[in-house]
């Protein structure tokens, strides 16, 4: 059994009237990447900050290495590295930025500093200020930052933001090679390719509360998440027909189609030819994050 | 990046954890600042303004003296008495305190709530840094600005009035003045800017606006307190010693005390002042009133983007 690196416990936070984080509980296992999806405004920030001792929670709890964190009590963050938002001091550049949050570590020397840099490409512009770099230049200085003294949790808050294609295959390329190191990595994204590519295991987020968690690979295989795709002569007569089955989780008519997900094809067939609809054709599709992920917070 | 690995390497390690995690702070807070273009700028301006002012009494000396009528020559003496030595030392941290105040509030003000526009708070205490330590690394920091420009306007106008003196009365008069009192004279007009540095740092706490805690800083400063000041004054008895209590009194008492840098200086006139030990209590504890409520005001914040 692996050692629980962060976990929430029915962590809530209300903002007023507006419930952002509705008691969500998940853990994240040591040396694993775990992928925190959902849409924007589903409330990933929120219990990234929450993690982070930035914002209190109305309920509930965090823990990072079995110990609680709150805005005061914050000592576990010693062993996370953090990259939410642009958090940098505008006016300084980027090499002082990162030599600033060395002070906060004795053991973190220039030739991290250099390091870090070249390793996020950004050696040919640390000299200037960062309020003059492209958002791409932040996230990848902000990812710097967070790598600084070698943390052995990375929380990572959409951080492929800004950067272009090459960009984000470097920083997915950057999360597997930490994640073979051996560093945990928590994952907020709202690109499924991205979370798909690198992640061992994913909480999907809708309206503050995990909608489904689990390996990527089981949430996107299975019956459950195949399409099947049936041409048939009166698709809205077939959708209301097929609605009757138990198993079928997700139905919907694409002009001359009815795409269903949740039942094996042989199911459905037989199923529509016993009430008199005969398909002329039939597809199945595996599905990706992508399909489960737009069925999970539709 | 000279001076990165002097400070990389800093032997702090071995203190105990809670004063290694502060002095890392000051040591942040001071680059940070010292990396911060206004407080240049804020210098420079001091420094213009006190070479300015001298200038100008110069020229107004030198104009009455021209004349001939008795009456303008002991004008003309009064005001050359304040722009050579000693008197233009003590007139020049008179000068330095009222000043200060403007500039320091606005320092204050920008570096305090800027960090939560840029998010830089969060870079900080995502890090495992104690919310209080943050903010009590930037207080500091900034007590150390309102020294700093207080010092400028001590430098600068003690540098053209010496000028002046060796100009005027053909020499520099350095055995007039007392060193202790001048470096006495100006730890005190830094110590009275507190009070108005920590009721801006608490208003860029509470409203996380640079523009809202400058504006009302600043509005007290120049003109809330003054008001008070002399309504309270008007009304006597008690209340007229409430006024004593004000930041502007508590500064007039340490001033009577802190600008008598001459060796001759007659004994500080504290008529209608609190004693400067009473004042400096009091200012204490402004301050520690005002940075205590900040931090028990950021302690409960949620810092989101």
């Amino acid at each position: 059994m692996k050692n629980v690196v962060l976990e929430t416990h029915n962590l809530r936070k209300e903002f007023g009237d507006v419930v952002a984080v509705d008691g969500i509980s998940f853990p994240v296992y040591e040396g694993e990447v775990f992928g925190f999806l959902g849409p924007n405004g589903s409330g990933k920030t929120t219990t990234i900050s929450m993690a982070l001792g930035l914002i209190h929670p109305t309920a509930g709890s965090v823990e990072l290495f079995g110990e609680r964190v709150t805005p005061g009590h914050t000592a576990p963050l010693k062993r996370v590295g953090a990259l939410v938002g642009t958090a940098l001091v505008p006016y300084m550049s980027g090499r002082d930025n990162l030599a600033l949050l060395a002070r906060l570590y004795a053991e973190v020397g220039k030739e991290r500093i250099e390091e870090l840099l070249a390793r996020v490409n950004l050696t040919h512009a640390a000299d200037r200020p960062v309020k003059g770099y492209s958002t791409g230049m932040k996230q990848r200085l902000g990812l710097a930052a967070a790598l600084l003294h070698e943390p052995a949790l990375l929380i990572l808050d959409e951080p492929t933001n800004g950067l272009d294609p090459a960009g984000m295959a470097e920083i997915r390329n950057l999360i597997r090679s930490l994640a073979d190191e051996g560093i945990t990595v928590f994952l907020s994204s709202h690109l499924l390719h991205e979370v798909e590519q690198v992640c061992d295991r994913v909480a999907v987020l809708k309206q503050g509360q995990v909608v489904a968690q689990g390996p990527v690979a089981s949430l996107i295989g299975g019956e459950q998440q195949t399409v099947v795709r049936l041409r048939v002569s009166s698709p809205a007569a077939a959708q209301t027909a097929l609605q009757a089955l138990p198993e079928v989780s997700h139905i919907k008519t694409n002009g001359a189609y009815v795409e269903v997900t949740g039942a094996p094809s042989e199911t459905l067939v037989a199923y529509l030819v016993g009430k008199g609809i005969v398909p002329g054709e039939v597809t199945t599709e595996s599905s990706d994050l992508e399909s489960v992920f737009l069925g999970l917070t539709k | 990046m000279d001076d990165l690995d002097e400070n990389l390497k800093s032997p702090i390690s071995n203190l105990p954890k809670e004063i290694t995690m502060f002095l890392q702070m000051l040591s942040i807070e001071q680059k940070k600042l010292s990396k911060r273009t206004m407080l240049w700028v804020e210098i420079g301006i001091m420094a213009l303004i006190m070479v300015g002012m001298n200038l100008l009494l110069y020229a107004v000396s030198q104009t009455s003296l021209s004349q001939s009528a008795a009456v303008e020559v002991e004008g003309a003496a009064s005001v050359t008495s304040q722009i050579v030595w000693p008197g233009s030392v003590g007139n020049s941290l008179g000068i330095a305190t009222g000043m200060a105040t403007f500039l320091l509030v606005i320092l204050t003000g920008a570096l305090t709530a800027q960090e939560y526009q840029w998010n830089s708070y969060q870079l900080l205490l995502s890090r495992g840094v104690p919310r209080p330590v943050v903010l009590i690394a930037k207080f500091l920091v900034i007590m150390v600005a309102g020294l700093l420009l207080v010092v400028t306007a001590l430098l600068a106008g003690a540098g053209i009035t010496a000028l002046f003196s060796q100009s005027l009365n053909g020499a520099i008069p350095f055995a007039e003045l007392n060193w202790g009192r001048v470096a006495l004279g100006t730890l005190l007009a830094a110590y009275s800017l507190l009070p108005y540095a920590a009721l801006t740092f608490l208003l860029a706490v509470l409203t996380r606006s640079a523009v809202a805690s400058i504006g009302v800083g600043l509005a007290y400063t120049t003109l809330i307190e003054s008001l008070a000041m002399q309504g309270l004054a008007f009304l006597g008895g008690s209340w007229a010693t409430v006024a004593q209590y004000l930041p502007a009194g508590l500064t007039q008492s340490l001033s009577a005390v802190g600008n008598r840098v001459a060796v001759s200086a007659p004994a500080a006139d504290l008529s209608g002042m609190l004693s400067p030990e009473r004042a400096a209590v009091a200012i204490a504890l402004y301050t520690l009133i005002f940075v205590g409520l900040a931090i028990v005001a950021f302690r409960r914040q949620d810092l989101s983007e």
